[in-house]
């Protein structure tokens, strides 16, 4: 990231609101906001103005927002992160597994959407993040050494557990959607298999989690598919 | 049951040669003209017995035979005396005097009987219409009236709302080409009636329309055999018939038309309801808001404190997130009551769903502790988002009304093929109207209008276990608070997972 110049957001928002509060909250953070009200609109400024970021809402005047969304992914591997409603999980799922990096649901804070916008500029850099420790509150993994340790204390896991970890670590503040998880630790022909995600998920949680029913690292997206909090996120 | 005409002159033929061979036997014992007496008998008896058609022909018979075998010159037709012409002309006369009258008699006593078939078919009819309340109870009752009653095969037709015409009860074999199809509409359209001739009515297909004066409600079809033949006395009951199912059809849609209005009259009540209990719970938080906001921007000089400011934005957010939670419960409610709302069961970890709707409800229930015991239960079938909802609705639930700052606790088990979830606190409880009401709309529990609800949480949660074929009530606990209690059906097994060694650290790849 050069310093000289400061980073490009892309924001395709038709409400004027949120429009205004999300360059306010970009623009604290050093970006620099380019603005679209319609679908056209941003496909054009995401092939002129070279974002690093595009936060693009899916309910727009003009087209579709996954459309929006598949027509930038033609040619781009900018990080998308995609402002949905609440209720909408077959969207998200949908969305996420077209090509977006992350969604956020209205509403939503702004310390949420920072939190969001940066996990994604992270990973499109290094497509899944091959730091050898992850850190997630009392649990680290160490992905050389397919070490596994909450406090401090090694936990043994099975393997399918590890790759399920592993996975979730590798993406840490990103959902996986279901699909994509079961395509990853089972392989492709088991992506309708979801009550092993379940079962395996809850194993984890008993083993890496204080109180399995209140996670703070393993965390699940009902609808959509589990996500590991980030760091500073854990508890 | 009439005989036919055959018969009839057959009986008329045996009469005549009864009395032929009675007279030859007593022929030694009576004069001539007593013969003739005996003739004229047997043409009475054949006229009452059998009408004027073969009275007549006993009368010609008669006075042929008599002149053959009695009159001079015998086993000719020649008559020597002209006085047995008078003879010839009384027998005709008192044949067709006797034939007319018994034969309009006979009419009278058919018609009678006629009228009274009619009139007890049609007493039937109304009685069995007057019981059912349905168009379709209706026209099937009526369909198998009309069959039975009249020994035809018979279909009822109803247009439809888009058009079409709906074959409601009856044969359908009744209708056998796109023809009988396009005369069936042709009636339906026209209101009158399509194949049927003046007079009987022979082999074929004939349609009447079902009407009481508003419009054709239906159209009965009516197929008649090969050698069936309707008479004009029939008909006429089919035409009686038609308007009595009319009349019980044009009931049927009066009665429908009543209780579209009360329902309507219904939903308005609701919705004005509705309207006054939402515009209430939506301008307080906009008020507030309004306020807060307007404070900030105005404040062109910076005279507010900083505290000041920092609780103004607090408020704004505050309020936010309540109005947020109310939208949200507005919509919920409106889907799962309007139906779009489809419950999409799977094998769901129930620890998994409460986590989510714990780690959801974040910080509203900052500080207060969730205790949450659900043993090892297995994946059990559920819609994990709206669960999680409900889930999230008796927590929060519980820790707005328990009115202090007692644990809330979460148990779960299984238990007679069933999932028990009990959400209980140690608050204040529930008074006895509560018990009995908290899961209707709008309903608000005692003080609970300092809480900040809408009375909905509870509503979307009945409306949601309900969609899963469970159960959710609400008690008090023995040592004081309320608990809240859902029963899920489990039906099946879980799908089987293979189970794994753990190989520990630094396994190899697999």
């Amino acid at each position: 990231m050069s310093e000289t110049t400061a980073p490009v957001a892309l924001l395709i928002e038709d409400e004027v609101g949120i429009r205004r509060f999300l360059r306010a909250a970009l623009e604290g953070q050093g970006f620099t906001c380019v603005e679209a009200t319609t679908g056209s609109e941003g496909i054009a400024h995401a092939a002129t103005r070279a974002p690093e970021i595009v936060l693009l809402d899916l309910g727009l005047p003009d087209m579709d927002g996954l459309d929006v969304m598949r027509r930038i992914r033609e040619w781009s591997t900018v990080p998308i992160v995609v402002l949905t409603a609440r209720g909408k999980e077959r969207e998200k799922v949908e969305a996420l597994d077209g090509g977006a990096d992350d969604y956020i649901t209205k509403p939503f804070s702004v310390l949420e959407l920072l939190a969001r916008v940066r996990a994604a500029r992270r990973y499109r850099a290094e497509s899944g993040t091959s730091a050898e420790i992850v850190e997630s509150g009392s649990l680290r993994i160490d992905m050389a050494r397919r070490r596994v340790s909450v406090l401090g204390n090694v936990v043994p896991l099975t393997p399918i557990e590890y790759r399920l970890l592993a996975t979730l670590a590798r993406y840490a503040g990103r959902v996986l959607t279901h699909e994509f998880l079961l395509r990853e630790v089972w392989g492709p022909t088991s992506t309708e298999q979801r009550h092993y995600l379940r079962v395996y998920m809850a194993q984890l949680r008993q083993k890496l989690e204080a109180d399995p029913s209140r996670p703070t690292v393993l965390m699940t997206e009902p609808g959509v598919g589990y996500r590991m909090a980030e760091a500073d996120e854990a508890g | 049951m009439p005989l036919t005409k055959a018969k009839t002159y057959a009986g008329s033929v045996l009469v005549v040669a009864g009395v032929t061979a009675l007279a030859l036997l007593l022929r030694q014992h009576l004069e001539s003209s007593d013969l003739t007496m005996l003739y004229l008998l047997g043409v009475v008896v054949v006229a009452i017995s059998f009408g004027r058609g073969p009275a007549i022909t006993a009368a010609v018979l008669g006075v042929l035979a008599f002149d053959f075998i009695f009159v001079p010159p015998h086993f000719t037709f020649r008559v020597s005396d002209a006085r047995y012409f008078v003879t010839f002309a009384v027998m005709l006369a008192v044949a067709v005097i006797t034939g007319t009258l018994t034969a309009r008699l006979r009419e009278q006593r058919e018609g009678a009987r006629i009228r009274e078939r009619r009139i007890a078919a049609l007493y039937r009819l109304s009685h069995d219409l007057a019981v059912r309340s349905g168009v379709a109870d209706v026209l099937a009752t009526a369909v198998a009236h009309v069959q039975e009653v009249l020994g035809v095969r018979a279909l009822m037709s109803v247009p439809t709302d888009d058009g079409a015409i709906e074959h409601l009860a009856g044969d359908r074999s009744v209708l056998e080409s796109e023809a009988d199809q396009q005369a069936v509409e042709r009636t339906m359209r026209s209101g009158r009636p399509v194949g049927l001739s003046a007079g009987a009515v022979g082999p074929g297909v004939f349609h009447m329309p079902l009407d009481a004066g508003t419009g054709t409600r239906a159209v009965l079809s009516i197929r008649l055999h090969d050698d069936q033949v309707l008479e004009p006395e029939r008909l006429e009951l089919i035409r009686a018939f038609s308007s009595l199912i009319g009349l019980a059809l044009e009931r049927c849609r009066m009665a429908d038309s009543a209780r579209h209005t009360q329902a309507q009259i219904e939903i308005e009540r609701a919705r004005s309801a509705l309207l006054s209990s939402v515009s209430h719970d939506l301008r307080t938080p906009l008020t507030a808001i309004t306020g807060a906001a307007t404070t900030l921007r105005d404040d062109a000089s910076g005279a507010l404190a900083t505290g000041t400011r920092r609780e103004l934005a607090e408020t704004i957010a505050d309020e936010a997130q309540r109005l947020t939670r109310l939208i949200g419960n507005l919509l919920d409610l409106t889907r799962l009551e309007s139906g779009t709302l489809r419950v999409h069961k799977e094998w769901h970890s129930v620890e998994e769903v409460v986590g989510a709707a714990l780690t959801r409800l974040g910080a509203e229930i900052s500080g207060r502790t969730v205790q949450v015991s659900l043993g090892r239960l297995p994946l059990i079938p559920m819609d994990d988002i709206l669960f999680e909802q409900v889930v999230r609705n008796l927590v929060d639930n519980a820790i707005r009304h328990s009115g202090n700052e007692e644990p809330v606790l979460i148990h779960g088990r299984l238990e007679d093929e069933e999932l028990r979830l009990e959400v209980s606190d140690s608050g204040q409880g529930l008074s006895e109207s509560d018990s009995r009401r908290v899961f209707e709309k709008f309903y608000r529990g005692r003080g609970a209008s300092n809480h900040g609800g809408a009375g909905l949480g509870l509503a979307i949660c009945r409306s949601i276990v309900e969609a899963h074929g469970g159960t959710i009530e609400a008690a008090n606990r023995p040592g004081g608070g309320a608990v809240f209690t859902v029963r899920l059906p489990v039906e099946g097994s879980p799908p089987a997972i293979e189970s794994e060694a753990e190989t520990g650290v630094r396994e190899g790849q697999t």
